[in-house]
């Protein structure tokens, strides 16, 4: 950790059990200033109990929370300065969307109102301030959850799943717009979701959970190309397993690829058999009659092919840019370009 | 589904009409079933008539209006006498010729044109605490409303049919003005809003909470005969008003055999029954009731209380002022 | 595929509602009618105090229910604390309570010569007469109020548990992360969101206490029930009785219309989801909870019980006659006859509603809904008069046939009384029916449609078995309201019948509870079982 990065949220090792169920086991987790954090994960795995227990709505049985140096444990939720944004917006459906933003808002009416128009223009909202809740779209009552939720300047900002009920088509649109206002605002954020697409719009960092721990930390690039797990290596996107022998540190043996070069030292003994996985936009194809792969299936999405190619006895999943052009039932050559290589031992 | 909902219906209209087969008289009563439960039960032992009592406080003159010719009641009884003539009155009875009625009940007690019967009567009393009223003898209804009596009595609700009665009195004796006079200074006197029943008003004066109260004589007995109430009764006398002048008002309870009586025999029978010694002396010795047949003598404790002297202006010209009784309870604003 | 079926479901229900409404119609008919001396009169004395007094008695009673129920029915939804499951259920048994018992052993209690002021003059040695220190007097309008409060709030916290547990917990937590306090929260977030389902559960406990006979009556509280009474059957003006009867219900419309208007465009339901976790109370707060809970359940169930088992075992010769079995029979049968035909008609009225999206189709929903805010007193009256026009009718018509008549088929009848407690409490079942539908989406309907199913098909195979639970429901609440039920018993049984209400009545008007003990106990048990059930089963599905 940078010592120039101030952390605004520092969670140590806390433990949270609903009866005798272990949800969270001494999770550990930092977010500095300014930056947005993705907990990432499968439901189950204790992402959404991460942000209740961070907003003091259930209680720790081991470990502490400290926003900004300050510590929480025994701070009441409307305290502790943090903006919550559920999935269901959960707008208050009796009143108008000025009423809501202007709720945590303390202080003379008029005033409140004025920032509460300010807000409203930040969220791209302007003159929807008479409007109910019930007459907005799913995406326009966010924005107005996200403006009710700063107006109360928050340090820190609590995103559950907060796009998963949005428009698909208006879900980017949002994701880059709360992005850039968190940003100007200087907020933190910690915002938990299932889609790793979101994650890699969103976030600045990425934290992995599974079963009530956090199994990796770092930015979407890392834990693409260096998952430490190998649940997390197919959680971050498709790819393919390949059984190697370890050749020396910086490159291993496949039967049908042959040799695979690694661009940082892998640490497995040598001579060892390992399980490898290769990204597939790590595999290159080039159309050649003799090649010794053939592309025997092929998805089209707009920017590539996703190929299915046949070698040997397995069958590789391979990205290549559209504009290649290569067609079904041809033959190709493939190569893997070098990379740092994913190794796994070959029973996990 | 259907099938069953229509053998439901037909089973209940079977079972709810009543089959003519057994011997019956209908009664609706305004008298509560245990008041005259064994008189009727004598009855059907001694003849095998079955008897059916509907008790109801009120609304039985409607009832009887809305089911017309098609009313299974044969008799109805009546608790006091303004209910007695108002169904008379609304044509909802039948003249009944009985040589039976006629010797047992002296004249002043039935109809003239033969439709209602009365079988008991009753004074309205002041019930008197033992140990702070003394000088009872010239108590009147009226001194009810001197000064010397203020926050010491209580009273049942004035628009029950007992109080009615007695207000009525008042005004054909005095007039309207007169008594509404009376009445808003013996609303004055009141312990406490009208509440409860005549036995609860002794209670009361046991209590302390007030000294005097109006009732009707028969519940002395009544009390005197119940473990429970016995300490009510003893401490207080029953003092039959006016004795110096027109005498105590009374009340009678009666009955009248309805229109269309569909058991006609079978009720005369019933009526001729509870004017005859037998009823009459269960009414005295269950009831505490004065009998109206003039060959039964009240009961022993009854006679203990002493003769009095009953206000003998006629019950018909009592009624007549009914109605100027109830307004004048709504205009002073009795019971609220 | 048939067009016509709605119209034909529409039929049906519009048959019956407009049955069930014509009382109201007569009612209003003979409200008209002439003889206005009566009428002029109560105008002129007492008339406006009778208002007054409704007016007032009505406000203390929902007042006082709100006072108990809400705040019971938030922590028994929201919170966690020792018994809180135990009393879940607890806190609903004053519901088989009926009023008037309760008013009658409360007032003996607090009598001057009852144990509760004995004990305080032998606690502070005062051998004083009445009158010489103050004792609050409980036979007034508070007096009755309190104990129509007292066994009305469980419907309150009912209705208002089930809100509360169906608002989800997002909308709290936001209210706490913006800065409000739980106490803040729960005022200008729960609250607010719980109104439409408040205001159902105090337009109920309303219309309860404005036909409340019994316990006014022995509380000597003149309200425009007892003109109604009085007017019918003390003067056999009907149509005074009518006109005052029509005047409450233009009363209780106006004020509907009034909560309609103010709600203006808010709404109030938000299809939110959110994982309850309940507060957890700490030590102090949670001997608070469980002390209030258990007053309640103290004042409105417990004392009441206890006494009435004290009476039937002093009284136990007198009280106990082998015709109660009878009775107890004969009320039981009648209230389940009639909850399972309110039930019938309430699933006939919402299907007709949901096959059809014409707004008509809701129409004899909302018609049939209507007789409950007509007092039982009243809606006796109204069913009678329709009815003997009927049997009459038929009577002549028979005879003039050259048969012999029926006689009186219907007002002579049970039937006069099963009609009487459906078309009372239609409301009831409409009410519990009518949610149950809407937790089925209509794509269920339209799947099954799309399958070859006829729309009484899909009634039976798909909404009948989902709503199983809602049919359990309104059948068990409109059971315990026909055994409770006092003035259109009183006023339309039949010979030699008596329901358990009417056999108690006879001796509390008297003053004489304690020979009725045993029936009254007979009563609380039969309402019992439906009760916990009810809250077992209702439309709670959590724990």
């Amino acid at each position: 950790m940078n010592e120039t990065t101030k952390m605004a949220l520092n969670v140590e090792a806390i433990s949270v059990q609903y009866d005798t169920k272990k949800v969270l086991d001494e999770l550990s987790l930092q977010v500095s200033d300014n930056e947005i954090v993705c907990l990432l994960g499968k439901s189950g795995s204790g992402k959404t109990t991460v942000l209740k227990a961070v907003a003091g709505m259930l209680p720790l049985k081991k470990g502490a929370i400290s926003l900004d140096g300050e510590i929480m444990s025994s701070v009441a939720p409307e305290k502790r300065g943090m903006g919550i944004i559920f999935q269901d917006y959960a707008l208050f459906p009796h009143m108008s969307v000025l009423d809501n933003i202007c709720f945590g808002i303390k202080g003379h009416k008029q005033q409140a109102q004025q920032t509460a128009e300010t807000l409203l223009e930040l969220v791209k909202m302007r003159g929807y301030g008479a409007a109910y809740p019930h007459e907005l779209s799913g995406g326009q009552q966010q924005r107005v959850a996200i403006a009710r939720a700063l107006a109360i300047q928050p340090k820190l900002l609590l995103l559950d799943e907060p796009f998963s009920n949005v428009d698909y088509h208006l879900r980017q649109q949002l994701m880059v717009d709360i992005r850039h206002i968190l940003k100007q605002r200087k907020v933190s954020a910690i915002f938990v979701t299932h889609s790793k697409e979101e994650a890699f719009v969103f976030a600045d960092k990425l934290a992995f959970m599974e079963e009530g721990k956090i199994v990796q930390t770092g930015t979407a690039e890392s834990l693409y190309y260096q998952p430490k797990s190998v649940s997390l290596a197919e959680s971050m996107g498709k790819g393919n397993w390949l059984d190697v022998v370890v050749v020396d540190q910086h490159s291993t043996r496949s039967e049908d690829l042959g040799e695979i070069r690694s661009t940082r030292a892998h640490g497995f003994e040598l001579g060892g058999k390992v399980k490898q996985f290769i990204r597939p936009n790590q595999i290159s194809l080039e159309a050649d009659e003799a090649g010794i792969g053939k592309i025997v299936d092929q998805i089209f999405t707009g920017d590539t092919h996703q190929h299915a190619v046949a070698i040997g006895a397995s069958i590789l999943t391979v990205n290549q840019s559209s504009t290649k052009n290569l067609a079904v039932d041809s033959h190709v050559a493939v190569s893997v370009s070098a990379h740092p290589a994913i190794l796994f031992e070959p029973s996990t | 589904m259907t099938n069953r909902l229509i053998s439901m219906i037909f089973l209940l209209l079977i079972t709810s009409v009543s089959n003519s087969d057994t011997q019956e008289v209908n009664i609706y009563s305004y008298r509560q079933p245990f008041l005259i439960d064994p008189i009727t039960e004598k009855f059907t032992e001694i003849t095998g008539i079955k008897v059916n009592i509907i008790y109801a406080k009120s609304g039985i003159a409607e009832k009887l209006q809305r089911e017309g010719k098609y009313s299974p009641a044969d008799l109805v009884l009546t608790s006091d006498f303004n209910r007695l003539l108002e169904i008379t009155e609304k044509g909802l009875t039948q003249a009944v010729n009985s040589e039976q009625l006629n010797q047992n009940i002296p004249a002043q007690y039935r109809d003239d044109k033969s439709h209602w019967y009365a079988l008991t009567t009753r004074a309205r009393v002041i019930y008197a605490s033992k140990d702070r009223i003394d000088n009872t003898k010239q108590l009147t209804y009226e001194s009810l409303a001197s000064d010397e009596f203020k926050g010491k009595i209580c009273v049942r609700s004035g628009k029950h049919p007992y109080n009615i009665s007695l207000v009525a009195a008042m005004i054909a004796h005095h007039g309207e003005a007169e008594t509404k006079e009376w009445l808003l200074k013996v609303k004055d006197n009141l312990a406490r809003k009208p509440q409860g029943n005549d036995r609860g008003q002794v209670k009361a004066i046991k209590e302390g909470v007030c000294d005097i109260s109006l009732g009707n004589s028969y519940y002395f007995g009544k009390m005197l005969m119940d473990e429970a109430q016995k300490p009510w009764a003893d401490a207080v006398n029953i003092i039959f008003p006016n004795q110096q002048d027109r005498g105590a008002h009374i009340n009678i309870s009666g009955v009248a055999m309805t229109q269309y009586a569909p058991n006609r025999d079978n009720a005369l029978a019933l009526m001729n029954f509870l004017s005859s010694e037998k009823a009459q002396s269960l009414y005295a010795s269950l009831n505490m009731e004065y009998p109206v047949n003039s060959k039964v003598a009240p009961s022993k404790m009854v006679q203990s209380w002493g003769e009095f002297k009953a206000d003998d202006l006629p019950l018909t010209t009592v009624v007549n002022y009914q109605f100027d009784a109830y307004k004048l309870l709504d205009e002073v604003k009795f019971d609220l | 595929m048939n067009t016509s079926s709605p119209k034909r479901w529409a039929l049906v229900s519009w048959a019956v509602s407009l049955c069930s409404v014509l009382p109201v119609f007569a009612l209003l008919l003979q409200s008209f009618a002439p003889d206005t001396a009566l009428f002029e009169h109560l105008w002129a004395t007492v008339l406006t105090d009778y208002i007054i007094t409704t007016i007032a008695l009505v406000l203390l009673v929902l007042l006082f229910s709100t006072l108990f129920a809400l705040p019971s029915a938030w922590l028994i939804a929201m919170c966690e604390f020792r018994w809180r499951k135990q009393f879940q259920w607890l806190l609903m048994l004053p519901l088989a309570m009926p009023a008037y018992v309760v008013a009658f052993i409360y007032t003996d209690l607090f009598d001057f010569s009852g144990p509760v002021q004995r004990f305080m003059r032998a606690v502070f040695q005062a051998n004083t007469p009445v009158g010489d220190y103050w004792f609050f007097e409980i036979r007034n309008v508070y007096g009755a109020a309190l104990m129509l409060a007292l066994v009305l709030y469980p419907y309150l916290y009912l209705i208002a548990r089930t809100a509360f547990l169906e608002q989800g917990a997002h909308l709290f937590q936001v209210s706490r992360t913006l800065g409000k306090s739980p106490w803040q929260s729960f005022r200008l977030i729960s609250l607010p969101l719980c109104r439409p389902a408040i205001v159902v559960g105090l337009i109920f406990i309303g219309a309860e206490a404005l036909g409340d006979f019994a316990t006014v009556h022995y509380f000597a509280v003149n309200t425009l029930t007892t003109a109604v009474y009085d007017s019918w059957l003390g003067h056999g003006s009907l149509s005074a009785a009518a006109k005052i009867s029509i005047l409450m219900l233009i009363g209780v419309m106006g004020l509907l219309g009034i909560e309609r208007w103010q709600r203006g465009r808010q709404r109030f339901y938000q299809k939110t989801s959110g994982q309850l976790s309940r507060f957890q109370l700490n030590t102090r707060q949670s001997v608070a909870a469980v002390v209030w809970c258990g007053i309640l359940l103290m004042a409105g169930f417990l004392v009441p019980a206890i006494i009435l088992v004290d009476y039937a075992i002093q009284y136990f010769s007198v009280a106990w006659q082998s015709q109660l079995w009878l009775v107890v029979v004969q009320s039981i049968w009648l209230a389940l006859i009639a909850a399972v035909i309110t039930t019938f008609f309430a699933i006939i009225f919402i299907y007709t509603a949901r096959l059809s999206t014409k707004p008509s189709s809701a129409i004899p929903v909302r018609m049939s809904t209507m007789s409950y805010v007509l007092p039982s007193t009243v809606l006796a009256i109204a069913v009678l008069i329709p009815m003997t026009l009927f049997e009459v009718q038929i009577n002549n018509w028979v005879e003039h046939l050259g048969y012999q008549a029926p006689g009186l088929f219907l007002s002579g009848t049970v039937f006069a009384l099963i009609i009487a407690f459906v078309v009372r409490f239609q409301a009831v079942a409409n009410g519990t029916i009518e949610s149950s539908f809407l937790n089925i989406s209509p794509s269920l309907d339209m799947a099954a449609k799309s399958l070859g199913k006829t729309d009484l098909q899909v009634l039976f195979s798909i909404h009948i078995p989902l709503i199983s639970k809602g049919i359990f429901t309104a059948i068990l609440l409109v059971f315990i309201e026909c055994m409770k039920e006092l003035p259109a018993a009183l006023l339309l049984r039949p010979f030699n019948f008596d329901t358990l209400a009417t056999y108690v009545y006879q001796f509390v008007s008297d003053e004489q509870l304690e020979q009725a003990a045993v029936a009254a106990i007979l009563i609380v048990l039969a309402g019992l079982y439906p009760v916990i059930r009810l809250t077992k089963t209702g439309k709670i599905n959590n724990e």
